[in-house]
């Protein structure tokens, strides 16, 4: 399935979206930005909440732009939970069926699989008021799914999980999403979600698209582009390699030609995505033996001033990282463009956020 | 000692605010309740068993029954999409609307009655063009009934959609159901509390409606003009049996909400 944005726009009395044109194919499209760049806007404009003063929506060749909200066949989850509070869990999940769904054997084996995989069969009876918040999720996940809808919409569904709730079912999410075949567009400001969910990013600030495209191809654009995304998210560094060992707790994984270790256990053969704040990773002119097991010895590429700290961009052999240091520690060290450096980060510092076998 | 429930402990020293509090709500109570006892001793000084089972003052608490039922049903099929209209939908001229709305509620019902009397009765030009009795007929009960009460359906009717999110409305059409399909399982049962609350309220104002009534159907006798001519032809004594026919409605209607709220079909915040 295609889904096709053609020059869409749409106006608010103080604020105006668009003209936006995007792609997207059977994968997964994060919208990110900051709050109030339209980003929940689009999304309403997609789903046919709102109507666009231009432009089109196209699915699959076909304009749907004018067809009414009940019949584009959109799945949206949103940030608050919009269980209805009058039914119970398996009374909602059922609710989008039709009469001739609900009596058709094959269908119901589909929903059966839906609650299991998302492991909610336990909750069936219970009220909607009963559910954590991260149970919420899953049962308008389930909701949205058991429709088979041909594109779906993911408004921040996260943003008000605690964080080990939101961590664990952004793990599971992508798995979930990448199994329905249709475009998928999550809107976030988690530079946790773009990470662990995108296959590609666009990102929208002030009502327009800033740039689109996979992670690297958004941190190798404009430098409007890389800068607003760094501002948007915390601009940590997303490396991803595939684990070559893993035992006792300590896993080894393969970027280019580097070896990286993170702790947690894996099977041999996983990609893993894992992110490294740029304040973990310590410089250093020489060799020296620490704790830490991970020492890349890399070239500096650039050198960005942000007031007190200082961004030093580091590169080699396909793997490049930033690390966040004073001005007086890149004083100290003698830093410059160009030169060769050791970085430096404990097992300890990356943060798993994608996981594919 | 007056507490206020929760959100503070009892308090061991009665304050200044309780005690005014607690002044203030014993005199409305007595207020609102004396006229019963009223009643009670003026009740107990007549055979009240001979004059509850008169045959006229059955024949008007069944009509006042039958009428009020029928014009709440009416107001409900009509006032409650109207009311879901004014909650919902956005238009230049809603203002108006809401206008219209409450006028029933601001005019003296005798002036409605008049009003009403010159929309339908005979040398209106309803009366001579449409060869149906609107006046001195159960017809008129039921126009007068619909007239006073509307406002008591469409306005709680109203409150009650408004209170529905929006979302749970866009949720159900996002997840393929048409309007009609959202209304009647979304916004209808999100929003019954205060729908029943309206219903209940339009019914009880139905039966106690005298005004426009008297002006649009003295005959035949609603329990509310047959309470009135009693009282004209007869004074208190003579009127009580009505009254008290009333009162056991009202405690019907309680009961019923009671009921409905008992069984959690209801619930109020």
């Amino acid at each position: 399935m295609t889904l096709e944005i053609v020059n869409l726009s749409f106006n608010f009395p103080s604020f105006e979206l668009g003209p936006v044109s995007l792609n997207i194919d059977d994968g997964i499209m994060v919208i990110l930005g900051p709050t109030g760049s339209g980003k929940t806007t689009l999304i309403n404009l997609i789903a046919g909440i709102l109507s666009p003063n231009k432009g089109k929506i196209v699915l699959n060749g076909i304009d749907i732009t004018k067809i009414p909200i009940e019949s584009r066949k959109v799945g949206f989850v949103f940030q608050d939970s919009t269980l209805f509070p009058h039914l119970n869990v398996h009374q909602n999940i059922l609710f989008g069926l039709t009469r001739d769904e609900l009596h058709n054997e094959e269908r119901m084996i589909m929903v059966r699989k839906i609650i299991e995989d998302l492991g909610i069969a336990n909750l069936l009876n219970r009220t909607i008021d009963s559910l954590s918040g991260g149970e919420s999720q899953k049962v308008s996940l389930a909701q949205m799914l058991v429709t088979r809808p041909r594109i779906i919409l993911l408004d921040e569904p996260l943003s008000h999980l605690d964080p080990p709730t939101r961590e664990k079912l952004r793990l599971e999410l992508r798995t979930i999403l990448k199994k329905q075949r249709v475009p998928v567009i999550y809107v976030t400001h988690f530079e946790e979600d773009v990470l662990a969910l995108a296959d590609s990013i666009s990102i929208l600030n002030n009502g327009k698209l800033v740039g689109t495209g996979d992670i690297k191809q958004i941190l190798n654009s404009s430098p409007s582009t890389t800068s607003f995304f760094t501002q948007v998210t915390s601009g940590a560094n997303y490396i991803s390699g595939l684990v070559v060992k893993s035992e006792e707790g300590l896993t080894s994984f393969k970027v280019g030609s580097h070896l990286l270790n993170t702790l947690g256990e894996f099977l041999v053969g996983t990609k893993i995505g894992v992110i490294v704040r740029r304040e973990d990773i310590i410089l250093s002119k020489e060799k020296i033996k620490t704790s830490a097991r991970n020492t890349l010895f890399l070239q500096v590429a650039e050198i960005v001033q942000r007031s007190n700290l200082v961004d030093i961009h580091l590169k080699i052999d396909g793997l490049e990282i930033v690390s966040r240091i004073t001005q007086s520690a890149m004083k100290d060290l003698g830093i410059t463009k160009n030169d060769h450096i050791y970085a430096i980060f404990k097992a300890s510092a990356p943060h798993l956020v994608r996981e594919e076998s | 000692m007056v507490t206020f429930g929760k959100l503070f402990p009892q308090e061991k020293n009665i304050s200044g605010f309780n005690l005014t509090a607690s002044i203030l709500l014993g005199l409305l109570v007595l207020y609102i309740s004396y006229p019963l006892f009223g009643l009670a001793y003026i009740g107990g000084s007549i055979n009240l068993a001979q004059s509850l089972t008169r045959p006229e003052i059955i024949n008007a608490f069944l009509l006042s029954m039958a009428t009020a039922t029928i014009s709440t049903l009416i107001l409900s099929i009509f006032g409650i999409p109207f009311a879901y209209a004014l909650a919902r939908f956005h238009f230049k001229w809603k203002f108006l609307l809401r206008l219209v709305v409450i006028i029933p509620l601001v005019l003296p019902p005798l002036a409605s009655g008049t009003m009403l009397l010159g929309a339908f009765g005979p040398y209106s030009f309803l009366g001579r063009t449409i060869p149906i009795d609107f006046t001195q007929t159960i017809l008129g009960i039921i126009i007068a009934q619909t007239y006073v009460a509307s406002p008591f359906i469409i306005l709680p009717s109203q409150a009650a959609f408004e209170a529905v999110p929006e979302k749970y409305e866009i949720i159900a059409r996002v997840l393929g159901k048409k309007q009609s399909t959202m209304f009647f399982k979304v916004s209808l049962p999100l929003a019954k509390t205060g729908i029943i609350v309206g219903l209940l309220m339009a019914w009880i104002r139905s039966i106690g409606e005298l005004g426009a009534t008297l002006m649009m159907a003295y005959n035949p006798h609603t329990i509310s003009i047959q309470i009135f001519e009693d009282n004209a032809i007869g004074g208190i004594k003579n009127s009580v049996a009505g009254i008290v026919w009333v009162v056991i409605l009202s405690i019907i209607a309680l009961a019923v909400f009671l009921i409905l709220r008992r069984s959690q079909y209801i619930r109020l915040a």
